[in-house]
């Protein structure tokens, strides 16, 4: 948690310790690790001098970074006003001297100009870095890595990075436990935003033992830290199958809830596949299935099929109207004999003789003289039997049999039988 | 082999992964879908058979004017969409199915079950069997289906269909197919109880 600022000109809090106390120590102090922060407290206490004065630090934290940015390093009073315009310029003058109070700025007198000290330089770099409102957790294992990274920089004791190697250990620790909290808790919201940064915070863990592999070997002789080292590696297994379940079972029921549980059987497709139509269908996958592009061997099986389709479709035609042909002209300057009055006096010839089948007088020759004579006949019975003049010496008695031919182009003919009239004499043709 | 002979393996049909190892390579794998994509072709991994061909490029000109005896018609697609539903959607889409509420997730691979051409046929009862019969000997031949024991399983160019995309536009359609069949189900109950005696007294009811 981040301590609250001090109101200005207000008391300090009761619970701070007073400067001249110091705390019993049980070891003798080489046993501790106050020599190893003692190396670092001249550059430490260039913070103390930046921050630690109350309401003026943020001022002086500004005017450190716009000196680092300039790009002289000597800077004579009137560069360093105008780096700085929106301070006036005594206060300037004022907050480089206090600047210089706190070894930050160095000055020459001779040129009668300040620069930076080397010290003052990663001084102002870290502030520039840390200028945030807060530290983002997703992120604590990548700042952590580049803290490591900048105390191998500046050359700072292997044990600097051990340490914030244990501290990142740490944390992952704290996500599993925070992870198993929410799942017993059934929170669904914070347990899905918890594994993902616990997942992140893996993906950073791996990364950092893969850039610091080099520092670490040189442990490699430590039981000590080979158990932590063990202790990382067992907690990036754990952390990350873990996480992955949660996200995976999260992101799974959301989906469910997405698709309205949409259960699917295959009686279920096969209704809905035969109520949409084939583009419909084919649209499913025609933005995507391209044929490839190898010629295979050719399928008989549907080539016969297929053969087979298309002659079905080609017997099932109607058959084709008959070629035109031309129609025979009789002349008309020549009149034939009637052919019913020749029907009817053949008839009469063929009857003197005895009983007989109208067939034996029609078909003969072609089918077309066939067809012609049996219309002379039907033609001759009209107009000289009984339904005529009653001159025709032949009586044709229709059967209900049919009688076989199965010559001159005739096959079947109703049977007809004809017969001489009891009583009557042959007529007179003329 | 050098990237020209693997184009011309690929091009000449389905090779095996364990083939070609030199497309694990990400320098010889380029070359060889810059050399495939010169002459129109996209490079086309098999997840499930593990090998690679090659494919037309997708937005080429349309099928219909092309003689091609590979090209496939809008109707071959409804089918290999038929397919891929029985084949590849159904599977999916049930394995996503909690088993058991206590497991976090089910990580199975989906279990293809193999189809009979008649149930193909019978999916898509707007095409005669004889058209059902000729796409899927055509869908063969392309290796999006292979044939075991007489039934039909995805073949290696299955794995070219953008599923996520399919899978998005399956789902609404079996959303609407299922919404229709509970609306058509409601009314025939409704309709019932209407006809029923005395339940037109509760139809007026729930006019009211």
């Amino acid at each position: 948690m981040a301590e609250e600022p001090g109101e200005p000109g207000k008391e300090p809090r009761a619970d701070r310790l007073p400067e001249g106390w110091a705390p019993v120590l049980t070891v003798p102090e080489q046993f501790t690790p106050l020599p190893l922060v003692e190396q670092a407290l001249p550059i430490v206490a260039m913070f103390a001098g930046l921050v630690g004065h109350g309401r003026l630090a943020r001022y002086r934290v500004a005017m450190l970074r716009e000196l680092a940015v300039l790009p002289r390093a000597r800077l004579p009073i009137r560069a360093i006003h105008d780096s700085v315009p929106w301070m006036e310029q005594s206060s300037a003058t004022r907050l480089v001297r206090d600047l210089r109070g706190a070894g930050l700025l160095a000055y020459d007198s001779r040129a009668e100009t300040y620069q930076l000290t080397r010290e003052a330089r990663v001084v102002a770099a870290v502030c520039g870095a840390l200028t945030t409102a807060r530290v983002d957790y997703t992120r604590i294992i990548k700042i952590l890595a580049a803290t490591m990274r900048l105390a191998d920089a500046m050359n700072a004791p292997a044990q600097v990075a051990y340490a914030t190697f244990l501290s990142a250990i740490a944390i992952l620790e704290f996500d599993y436990d925070e992870l198993r909290r929410l799942l017993d808790d059934y929170s669904d919201e914070s347990l899905l935003e918890a594994a993902r940064m616990a997942e992140s915070h893996v993906e950073d863990m791996r990364s950092l033992l893969d850039e610091q592999a080099d520092m670490f070997a040189r442990f490699h002789g430590d039981a000590q830290f080979l158990e932590h080292d063990q202790r990382a590696h067992h907690m990036i297994a754990s952390l990350g199958r873990l996480a992955a379940e949660v996200i995976s079972s999260l992101s799974m029921r959301a989906g469910m809830r997405m698709r309205g549980t949409l259960r699917v059987t295959r009686e279920d497709l096969r209704g809905m596949t035969a109520q949409s139509d084939t583009d419909t269908l084919a649209a499913l996958v025609s933005g995507s299935a391209q044929a490839p592009v190898f010629m295979p061997t050719p399928d008989t099986v549907a080539a016969f099929t297929a053969l087979d389709g298309y002659l079905s479709r080609e017997r099932r035609r109607p058959l084709p109207p008959p070629e035109p042909t031309d129609l025979r002209l009789d002349p008309t300057d020549a009149p034939e004999a009637d052919p019913a009055d020749s029907a009817a006096r053949a008839l009469e010839e063929l009857v003197a003789a005895g009983d007989i089948g109208l067939h034996e007088w029609v078909v003969c020759g072609t089918w077309e003289g066939a067809v012609g004579r049996m219309i002379d006949a039907v033609e001759a019975w009209s107009r000289y039997g009984p339904g005529g003049d009653n001159s025709m010496l032949v009586e044709l008695d229709a059967k209900r049999d049919l009688c076989h031919i199965g010559q001159r182009e005739v096959g079947w003919f109703s049977l007809t039988m004809l017969r001489k009239p009891a009583g009557r004499s042959p007529r007179d043709a003329g | 082999m050098t990237p020209v002979e693997i184009c011309r393996a690929l091009l000449a049909g389905v090779v095996s992964a364990e083939r070609l190892p030199e497309l694990g390579d990400d320098e010889v794998r380029q070359e060889v879908q810059y050399r495939l994509s010169q002459a129109g072709c996209d490079l086309v991994y098999s997840r499930h058979f593990d090998s690679w061909t090659a494919s037309f490029t997708r937005g080429a000109p349309e099928a219909t004017v092309i003689d091609s005896p590979t090209a496939l018609d809008s109707l071959d697609l409804a089918v290999l969409a038929v397919c891929w539903l029985h084949l590849r959607f159904l599977p999916a889409e049930n394995s996503r199915l909690p088993v058991d509420d206590d497991a976090l997730f089910a990580a199975e691979e989906p279990l293809e079950i193999p189809l009979e051409e008649s149930e193909v046929a019978g999916s898509i009862p707007a095409l005669s069997r004889t058209r059902v019969t000729i796409s899927v000997g055509k869908l063969k031949r392309a290796r999006f289906l292979l044939q075991r024991e007489g039934k039909l399983s995805a073949g290696p160019m299955m794995d070219t269909i953008d599923e996520v995309r399919a899978t998005e536009q399956a789902r609404r359609l079996m959303l609407r197919h299922q919404r229709l069949a509970r609306l058509q189900r409601q009314g025939e109950e409704q309709s019932a109880q209407a006809t029923a005696p005395g339940g037109t007294d509760g139809a007026a009811d729930a006019a009211d």
